[in-house]
């Protein structure tokens, strides 16, 4: 391997790249997760993997990490000119590829050294050589400019962001290692952790290694990186030299053109006057339906750090608010904490038409309910459904006490024909209310759980994401549900991974970006390009 | 640190409270002789669960195991008369099976070792009192020894001499590691003490037992056990890889551990635990009896909580579960020389172990069970 000086990567690069990427891609039932990747890193580089969510950089870190085994995907990779056929996770390790997950791959009640050696520990005789790698990890720290870190120290008690350089550690520390990957390492990080963390990345071009850095921040990306590949839709874009690439361009990039989908004619925004900070008028009183003032919530692994801050907003009856910004911008951890699902201690203050509302602490979601709001989870199967249970169970599951005498007996009949309603309004195909939810597509459960949510008679009603891994009749059979429900008056969150989706269906639109609100456009008013340009930073409002 | 000392504190103080509630009779040499005696089967098998708490699993079928164990080894002996060395040799052979078999069931279909063992404890607990039916009395000599024996003065003083020996050169070894590789040495106070504190506990305890019947070779055997667990736990790769499987499986799994092995070799070290406790509850009593072992496995569980093993994997500490086992043991002991009857003794146990765990909740040890 030849260290390139920091200079000029490309001038002194070697002639065979340290990672190619020939072709790669790999299908999911009904989703086509990477389509055609090509990619070179060198040694002593440090390229950038940028995409929009799902662009397929998840999935292309997991090939090369050998989670997804050889064999269940086309194309191939090359390590030094050599195929890599990884089975799994130790095949890829051993074969030099070292990934920093967004979660961490460490062991919270063994030591900082222990962790640094963990299935490669020094042994004498058949005992472990303790001493030997507390010192080499301590050399190892040093190098990281953690002096101040103690390798006995159980990883349990350090910050996210040591925790963080600990992986780095394990990886120099790794005798094969030839590329480092990182997914997203500062998402959960402070400012001063991130920048401490770049300028360790930085340092480690020397080294030789091929560094594969993907992030959503644009500033990050072009502090640090020689080369930037752009990722759209599973396929490699482009891939430019920093120098010559501006944020712009690999913003557009990003954004591409694409394929204009069936979206319906955007529905008039109801009785709202021209800004929505400004009274209500006829009919209503003039609170609007939910005002968030000055929002902040602490993130649940770092406390140190604000995962949203100073958040405020108004939502109106019948409006339907766009919430759009990158993974990790706090558009989930926004509306979990509106729904009493965040941490404990959260500041600001929430109105539901003037009168206050606390989410959080003991009563949770179920307070939440009481005050007429529903959520649509991101993640269905997860938190949306009970997978094993039949249609009718989950549809009556937030709204049991409906059918429930003296608070515990349940009205079969009730409930039953309340489900059977429920199922034919919200268009499932399913043969009845008993069948078992988990044997739905993913369109059919999406359906089940917005009825289930619209038996709860919420008058707000948070979206996430509501056309994940949906077909494209089913989507839009749920824009005019969406639409439906706010000409009924109810207000809408809506927040999806797809900023086409956001663009067509809101009546205006709230860009976070880290935490923060970046801008506020009336629908219909921005394109592609200038909401992610806000998102990602690349540009101001 | 802390709870070391918390537990080492509490223990003399529940001697000394029962001692003046019970008009004198825990701090005798007799006493505390038949204290560590009644600790050892507890002790022993919380040495195995330490490991099997530490891989993040559990082990309940180990109390009727030890039981089963123990009744075959006395049918070998006295219904088929095989001769004593092929007995052991029979029981080592049926207590790996055991723990081959749980292993192989948590580690290739998934089961939860809860289940895995607690069929184990419904299995074993009936062929155990199968075998056991009528009970098997016990007379060989040597067999005995384990559970009823005691070791003559100068043997005890010699065992305590080896413990000074041996401790010093293990602190000799780790400091001479540390100035080889250039690591700040440990102050020379906590070496000091590294070395004292168990060498003259270990003197203290081998003169009370001298002042009675002599050191019991159970409680010299179950520190052998604990011994030899204590160094695979911390100086081994195998130690290593349990613990780091049960702290974060997929962390240990992405650092090339192979997590079905670990899981076999955890089981397995417990059979052989509850083989050897088999063997001292078998002589102590001197037979094979349908109801030994009943509930050990649950002392041992609470033995290893009260050490401070997480439930949930990653921690544990050998020499602290034995602490808690003793101090359990203590807590019964007392309780029994003031005459509380032994139904009231199962009760307050019970509000003990919840109690203890809630100080450490309330006290904020960051602690997940």
């Amino acid at each position: 391997m030849t260290p390139s000086p920091s200079g000029d990567p490309i001038a002194n690069a070697p002639a065979a790249p340290l990672l190619e990427v020939r072709g790669l891609a790999k299908s999911y039932p009904g989703v086509k997760a990477l389509d055609q990747v090509d990619l070179q890193v060198r040694a002593g580089e440090i390229h950038a993997l940028c995409g929009e969510n799902g662009a397929g950089k998840s999935t292309l870190i997991k090939i090369l990490g050998g989670v997804i085994p050889s064999g269940s995907y086309q194309g191939s990779f090359f390590l030094e000119g050599r195929e890599c056929r990884f089975r799994g996770p130790r095949e890829s390790l051993a074969g030099g590829v070292n990934i920093i997950f967004q979660e961490l791959a460490l062991a919270p009640d063994l030591s900082v050294a222990e962790n640094v050696f963990l299935g490669r520990e020094h042994a004498k005789g058949g005992w472990l050589d303790a001493h030997r790698m507390e010192a080499e990890a301590a050399r190892q720290l040093a190098v990281l400019g953690m002096k101040d870190v103690a390798p006995t120290v159980p990883v349990r008690e350090l910050s996210v962001g040591l925790r963080q350089m600990v992986e780095i550690a394990r990886a120099l520390a790794s005798p094969a290692r030839r590329i480092l990957i990182l997914d997203e390492p500062t998402s959960a990080l402070s400012l001063k952790e991130s920048q401490a963390l770049l300028d360790v990345i930085v340092g480690l071009k020397s080294r030789g290694l091929g560094i594969l850095y993907i992030s959503h921040k644009l500033e990050e990306v072009f502090a640090v990186a020689d080369r930037i590949t752009v990722l759209r839709n599973g396929r490699s874009i482009e891939t430019l030299d920093r120098r010559d690439a501006g944020k712009a361009k690999v913003i557009s990039l990003m954004v591409g053109r694409k394929l204009e989908e069936v979206f319906p004619p955007r529905s008039p925004r109801p009785t709202l006057p021209a800004s929505a900070y400004a009274p209500n008028s006829a009919g209503m009183s003039d609170a609007p339906l939910l005002r968030v003032r000055d929002w902040t919530v602490p993130s649940p692994v770092n406390p140190q750090v604000d995962i949203l801050s100073g958040i405020s907003f108004d939502l109106a009856a019948g409006e339907i608010l766009g919430l759009a910004g990158l993974m990790g911008a706090g558009r989930t951890e926004l509306v979990e904490s509106l729904f009493g699902l965040g941490p404990r201690a959260v500041k600001g203050t929430i109105e539901i038409t003037g009168r206050p509302y606390h989410p959080g602490g003991s009563g949770g979601p179920a307070r939440a309910i009481a005050r007429g709001i529903a959520m649509v989870p991101e993640d269905r199967r997860r938190h949306g459904l009970f997978l094993e249970k039949s249609i009718r169970e989950n549809l009556t599951g937030a709204c049991l006490e409906r059918f429930s005498r003296l608070g515990q007996f349940i009205d079969a009949d009730a409930e039953a024909d309340t489900a059977a309603r429920s199922l034919s309004e919200a268009g499932v195909k399913a043969p009845d209310a008993e069948f078992t939810a988990g044997f739905l597509s993913g369109g059919n459960q999406q359906k089940v759980v917005l009825a289930k949510w619209l038996l709860t008679k919420p008058r707000i009603l948070f979206l996430d994401d509501p056309t994940r891994g949906v077909d494209v009749g089913a989507k839009a059979d749920i824009y005019l549900l969406i639409q439906r429900l706010a000409a009924e008056g109810i207000g809408i969150l809506l927040i999806s991974s797809e900023t086409e989706e956001v663009m067509h269906l809101s009546h205006r639109i709230l860009v976070l970006r880290q935490g923060r609100l970046a801008g506020e456009f009336a629908g219909g008013a921005a394109d592609p390009e200038t909401i992610l340009a806000l998102s990602a930073g690349g540009a101001t409002a | 640190m802390k709870r070391t000392l918390a537990i080492l504190l509490t223990i003399p103080a529940i001697w000394v409270l029962f001692h003046f509630l019970s008009g004198g009779s825990v701090l005798s040499a007799g006493n505390m002789v038949n204290l560590f005696k009644y600790l050892t089967v507890v002790g022993i098998l919380a040495t195995g669960m330490t490991f099997v708490m530490a891989a993040g699993h559990i082990d309940l079928s180990v109390g009727a195991g030890l039981g089963l164990l123990g009744a075959v080894n006395a049918w070998l002996l006295y219904q088929a008369h095989l001769p004593l060395p092929v007995t052991l040799a029979a029981g080592i052979a049926l207590a790996i099976l055991m723990g081959l078999i749980h292993g192989a069931l948590v580690a290739y279909p998934r089961i939860p070792a809860f289940i895995v063992t607690l069929s184990g404890l419904m299995a074993y607990t009936g062929l155990k009192q199968y075998i056991a039916n009528p009970v098997i009395p016990i007379q060989n000599e040597a067999f005995l020894f384990l559970g009823q024996g005691y070791l003559a003065p100068w043997q005890g003083y010699a065992c305590a001499g080896l413990l000074a020996l041996g401790l010093g050169f293990l602190l000799w070894r780790n400091l001479a590691g540390r100035r080889k590789h250039g690591l700040a040495p440990r102050p020379l106070w906590r070496s000091a003490l590294a070395w004292l504190a168990p060498s003259a506990g270990g003197l203290l305890f081998v003169a009370v037992c001298n002042a009675d019947r002599g050191v019991p070779v159970c409680v010299l055997a179950m520190a052998s056990a604990a011994a030899l667990c204590h160094g695979l736990a911390v100086r081994t790769r195998f130690g290593r890889h349990v613990f780091a499987m049960g702290s974060n499986r997929e962390a240990a799994q992405y650092s090339g551990i192979s997590i079905p092995m670990h899981t076999l070799g955890v089981f397995v070290l417990m059979g052989l635990l509850a083989w050897l406790a088999g063997l001292v509850a078998t002589a102590q009593l001197m037979a094979g009896a349908a109801d030994i072992g009943d509930y050990q496995e649950l002392y041992a569980i609470a033995a290893c909580v009260i050490g401070g093993t997480s439930l949930r994997g990653g921690t544990g500490n050998v020499w602290m579960s034995l602490l808690g086992a003793l101090l359990m043991a203590s807590i019964l002991n007392g309780m029994e020389q003031v005459g509380i009857p032994s139904t009231m003794q199962k009760v307050i146990l019970g509000v003990i172990l919840s109690a203890s765990v809630a100080l450490d909740q309330v006290l904020g040890r960051k602690r997940d069970l």
